[in-house]
């Protein structure tokens, strides 16, 4: 879910679908992005491209349990130099299932509907930046 | 540079391991339990303190030391850990080090039975005891570590370039 949500905030896909079959030709397309990851590369950062605002954008595999990776990696930030406020961290899965579970009352449901819900997740991240 | 001693819960192994790379417990020489007890972080540490590094102390070389709990996921958090550090540039600035395969069963009991049975009484102990028998292991890791980041703290940092002058 993390490099489709990485390819919608780059550009490369749309942040909407009207259909499945839009949805199908976009995802038939051979986007410069790595599709899942294997156990050993989790907690590996991805850098994925730069956003408009010259943003970084990554994806990182956490498993089944985000928060302890997570809340290290944010603790880690300032032994490191970094400060906290500069990096968001999103987790899609979570965040995504709950745009999901609204926009399906809306009657957006599907595949199109699942991946719609990734896409108002990505310009909700990208309208806070 | 960083050392961060870790392990399952930041309340025994690293604790033990980060005061002998300090210097406060001897590299060499009998150790009794009751001085593994005293130690203030010591079974000290809950699973809230997950993820979070505690800072102890600079050795002698200005290295700064750490120790830190990681729960079952230490392989994942080391990875991304490491992974920042190298995305900054940091990567030679970081040192990871997992204390738990230098323990035994003992410790391992007596940390279930402080921490997730709530026994301190008894687990405590035990977990000292434990830490006894694996110290041989222990003072060997922390060898290596002191070793290894000798002249990469605070003081090395000016020989960043031992061959200028010659």
């Amino acid at each position: 879910m993390a490099p489709l949500a990485a390819a919608i905030h780059l550009g490369y896909l749309p942040s909407r679908v009207e259909t499945e079959a839009e949805l199908r030709f976009w995802l038939r397309q051979a986007l410069p992005l790595r599709k899942g990851v294997n156990t050993r590369e989790r907690g590996v950062l991805f850098l994925m491209g730069r956003g408009r605002q010259g943003e970084e954008v990554y994806t990182l595999a956490t498993g089944k349990k985000p928060d302890l990776v997570l809340k290290t990696i944010e603790r880690f930030l300032p032994l490191l130099g970094e400060d906290p406020l500069n990096y968001h961290f999103v987790d899609c899965s979570r965040t995504a299932l709950q745009r999901y579970r609204t926009s399906k009352e809306a009657g957006d449901q599907g595949l199109s509907g699942w991946y719609n819900a990734i896409g108002r997740l990505v310009r909700e991240v990208q309208r806070s930046l | 540079m960083r050392v961060i001693y870790h392990c399952y819960g930041r309340a025994h192994s690293s604790v033990v391991a980060s005061h002998l790379h300090l210097g406060t417990l001897p590299l060499n020489g009998p150790i009794a339990p009751e001085q593994i007890m005293a130690l203030p972080e010591f079974d000290r540490a809950e699973a809230d303190d997950f993820g979070e590094p505690y800072f102890m102390g600079r050795d002698e070389a200005g290295n700064e030391v750490y120790i830190l709990g990681l729960n079952s996921q230490a392989p994942l958090c080391v990875r991304a850990i490491l992974n920042l550090a190298g995305h900054l540039g940091l990567a030679d600035r970081i040192i990871l080090v997992n204390t738990l395969p230098a323990i035994g069963l003992t410790t391992r009991l007596g940390g279930f039975i402080s921490k997730k049975l709530r026994c301190p009484g008894l687990g405590k102990p035990l977990a000292a005891r434990g830490i006894i028998q694996a110290l041989p292991r222990l003072r060997q890791l922390v060898r290596i570590v002191i070793k290894e980041t000798a002249g990469k703290g605070q003081a090395g940092q000016e020989e960043a370039y031992p061959h200028d002058g010659q």
